[in-house]
């Protein structure tokens, strides 16, 4: 489960959250949408302690992120939207420190993380390669199989989809799907709609630091006859729609 | 206990293999790391046969273990933006379930490791110095030499972590990182005084033949440096300072381990938060009209478009990147503060006047302090080079291979010219300016730095031939800045001939004018030279087809 109980985050007068509170359930997938700077990183960041919350209280699995951290972080997994690793080390390697830092077996760690690796399409060959020179889709697919590595109660992606190709996605696609099934508690950030509208069982919109309408696709949609996601979102957030600079420059004086 | 072998394991890899393959197995971290060690044993081969050998055995321990823990803790804050403050950390780290403790000891071995090599490589010499001085027991006190170099080292560590982690919880999380940026210019400023200052405080003091000084017993290198010195038999060690040492080092650091590490991770990810939202709080809006120096200084940078994009590049890293700004404040301020000291020890002394020529009136010091300031442009012009070749955006820098450009050598001239600009010629001013206050004769202040001032323009064009490298292109390596003063500071055993030999020839203004014109000139066809070379530089030859 996750919470988020009127969390505020100041950066001295800048407020990038603004009270914002919600809850994911169990088995729920909640997109979490909203244009830049909306607040979306800045979340992830509180619920994972990366941040202290100038106000509110963010909850992972029942644990208070800031009064109880380690508990807290024993239950979560990360994608961050940084796809940050530490590049000088083997895919292998970097599993093998990963499981280290859960104090997992070496043997079930190692039998996990090559499963992954095989799951997630990246070639057998670059296991034992150092990730300096691989390309961001390969990086990403050994972020998202080191956030995953211990079976999390609670998931985090940012922006998970980056860099992979087609076959990468439709597996990372099935595989928050799964983890969502055997019961794991996910919150998706993103800017594919299209995406979201598809995996994802509810929805929060995010503006300006502060929830614009949350609930599952088809009572958003309700709410605005004739809307899809995408008209919904650009009216919530008020990103007027607009000609792109090309069709601009092209067509219009 | 598992999390923290596992991060120290990672950290140490990590630090081996950065910045990718530079020939065969040996990745460019381990040839930096390499070439610094032995710079290191280098400096403290030259420790080890100057004035410090001369003193009495338990001074000169002292002294030995003093300079190395003043190197140490520099080599470390140097290091800190990739040992403590490395942002990939935050995504990678920050949110597995690792206690502030444990990430906190994970850091501190770390750097111990890394100290403790460093510390061996400066202590060898200076090791072999004190076993051969002694008559007997000589195996006994080089073991003992090395423990308590050992204690030294983690006395050192124990300053820097300290230092760091009180900065931290102290200071507004925003200003953290400035503050750590002028304690490392501070610490730098440390290392040059007692690089340049050694030797003559040891001659000004005479202490070959007296006692040690009471005030020297509170430096934390000489209560282990009781240790080896009283198994050397000498007279002044004492068992007691080394035990009380000792045991201001354990309180310390259980102190430190209580007070300093549970918050540690919290402290640290809120202080890179903070850092990382200052663009986005300090982005008010400016006034149109708002005058700017780096505006005055792009109007000299000419109407060449490639040359006005390498200075505009130039001027926007100074601006906002701090650890180009910190590799360079300590080594700007060198030349400046030497030169005052020079200029009050000498009482405003004019070596180029007729009057100063007949009767020498002033001590040998303030004169070398004098005639060494001017030199010390040479070691700053290599020291700014070597700052621009990496940056911790060097990523970006794969605009330089896909722009079609053909004039890559404009583009770095015009990098030169800003740093030219920017920074050299404000130091030479700084320096001139208050020669002209003193001597009341121009001529004399220009001749001065004429000499010095030449043979820094030829060195950066020698090292640009030489060596060009791709501005703020290559990662960012650890000790890539402990090496680069390292060798700014060798250089300084070159230079030091040149300053003597100016002095020498201080009766013949003439001939050293012509001397610094003819250096300039080298320095410019050299610069002809290396512009060939930046343009045949391998990386950009897909361009040119």
């Amino acid at each position: 489960m996750l919470e988020a109980i009127d969390l505020v985050k100041r950066f001295g007068a800048v407020e990038a959250l603004r009270g914002v509170s919600f809850r994911v359930e169990p088995g729920e997938i909640l997109g979490y949408l909203g244009p830049n700077g909306a607040g979306k990183s800045t979340t992830v960041k509180l619920f994972t302690g990366l941040q202290r919350p100038s106000g509110g209280t963010a909850r992972v699995g029942g644990f208070d992120i800031v009064q109880q951290p380690l508990q807290a972080k024993r239950l979560l997994g990360l994608v961050p939207e940084t796809g940050a690793l530490f590049e000088a080390l083997t895919p292998l390697e970097y599993l093998r420190f990963v499981g280290g830092l859960y104090e997992l077996e070496p043997k079930p760690c190692e039998r996990r993380a090559r499963e992954l690796l095989e799951y997630l399409v990246l070639d057998p060959g670059a296991w034992n390669r150092r990730m300096t020179g691989f390309s961001k889709g390969m990086k990403q697919r050994v972020v998202i199989a080191a956030a995953v590595l211990h079976a999390p109660q609670v998931m985090l992606f940012d922006e998970p989809l980056n860099g992979l190709d087609v076959e990468a996605t439709v597996r990372v696609k099935a595989l928050i799907a799964d983890a969502a099934a055997r019961g794991a508690t996910i919150l998706y950030c993103s800017h594919l709609l299209d995406v979201v509208e598809r995996i994802c069982s509810r929805i929060v919109i995010l503006a300006a630091g502060r929830i614009q309408v949350d609930g599952k696709l088809s009572e958003i949609l309700a709410r605005f006859p004739g809307a899809t996601l995408e008209t919904v979102f650009q009216r919530l957030t008020g990103a007027a729609p607009e000609l792109a600079p090309a069709a601009r420059q092209e067509g219009s004086p | 206990m598992s999390q923290l072998w596992a991060l120290l394991r990672v950290a140490l890899t990590v630090d081996r293999r950065g910045g990718g393959p530079f020939r065969g197995r040996i990745s460019r971290a381990e040839f930096a790391f390499g070439v610094t060690l032995f710079l290191y044993f280098c400096f403290g081969g030259v420790l080890a046969t100057g004035a410090v050998s001369e003193l009495p055995l338990l001074l000169r321990i002292s002294t030995y273990f003093t300079l190395v823990g003043v190197f140490v803790a520099f080599n470390l804050l140097a290091a800190s933006q990739q040992l403590l403050l490395a942002p990939t950390d935050i995504d990678v780290l920050y949110w597995r379930p690792i206690g502030g403790r444990t990430l906190f000891f994970a850091r501190v071995l770390h750097l111990l490791v890394d100290a403790c090599v460093l510390s061996a490589a400066l202590l060898a010499a200076p090791l072999v110095d004190v076993v051969a001085s002694v008559e007997r027991g000589r195996v006994a006190i080089g073991l003992a030499f090395v423990g308590a170099a050992f204690l030294n080292t983690v006395a050192a560590v124990s300053v820097v972590v300290v230092a760091y982690t009180a900065l931290l919880r102290s200071v507004s999380r925003e200003r953290f990182h400035d503050a750590l940026v002028w304690l490392q210019v501070v610490m730098a400023l440390v290392v040059l005084v007692v690089y340049l200052g050694l030797d003559p405080l040891l001659e000004a003091l005479d202490l070959r033949a007296a006692p040690m000084p009471r005030w020297a017993q509170l430096v934390p290198a000489a209560w282990f440096a009781h240790l080896p010195a009283a198994l050397g038999a000498a007279p002044e060690a004492r068992w007691a300072v080394f035990g009380a040492g000792l045991g201001v080092l354990a309180v310390g650091a259980v102190a430190a381990a209580r007070m300093l590490a549970p918050q540690y991770a919290m402290d640290l990810v809120e202080a890179l938060a903070a850092d990382a939202a200052r663009p986005l709080l300090e982005a008010g809006p400016r006034s149109g009209r708002r005058f700017s120096w780096s505006q005055v200084l792009v109007a000299g940078a000419g109407r060449d478009p490639m040359r006005r994009a390498g200075f505009d590049f130039f001027l926007a890293h100074l601006r906002g990147d701090r650890r180009l700004r910190l590799s360079l404040l300590p080594a700007l301020a060198m030349p400046v503060v030497y030169s005052g000291f020079g200029l009050l020890a000498s009482g405003g002394w004019d070596p180029y006047s007729n009057e100063s020529l007949a009767t020498t009136s002033v001590s040998r010091r303030a004169a070398m302090a004098l005639f060494g300031a001017a030199w010390l442009f040479v070691a700053l012009a290599v020291l700014t080079l070597r700052s621009l070749a990496s940056s911790p955006a060097w990523r970006a820098a794969w605009i330089f291979f896909a722009a079609p450009t053909r004039r890559f050598d404009a583009f770095y001239v015009g990098v030169l010219g800003a740093a030219f600009y920017g920074l050299l010629l404000p130091t030479v001013l700084s320096v001139l300016v208050p020669l002209l206050l003193a001597w009341h004769d121009p001529v004399h202040a220009v001749v001065h730095l004429a000499l010095p001032c030449g043979f820094a323009t030829l060195g950066i064009a020698l090292l640009l031939a030489v060596d060009p490298a791709i501005p703020f292109a290559r990662e960012p390596l650890r000790h890539e800045r402990s090496f680069h003063w390292l060798a700014a500071l060798l250089v300084l055993v070159p230079v030091g001939i040149l300053a003597r030999l100016q002095y020498a020839l201080r009766a013949h203004p003439l001939l050293l004018l012509l001397g610094g014109v003819l250096a300039g000139l080298a320095g410019a066809l050299a610069v002809r030279l290396a512009r060939s070379r930046l343009q045949t530089l391998p990386l950009l030859r897909p361009f040119e087809d």
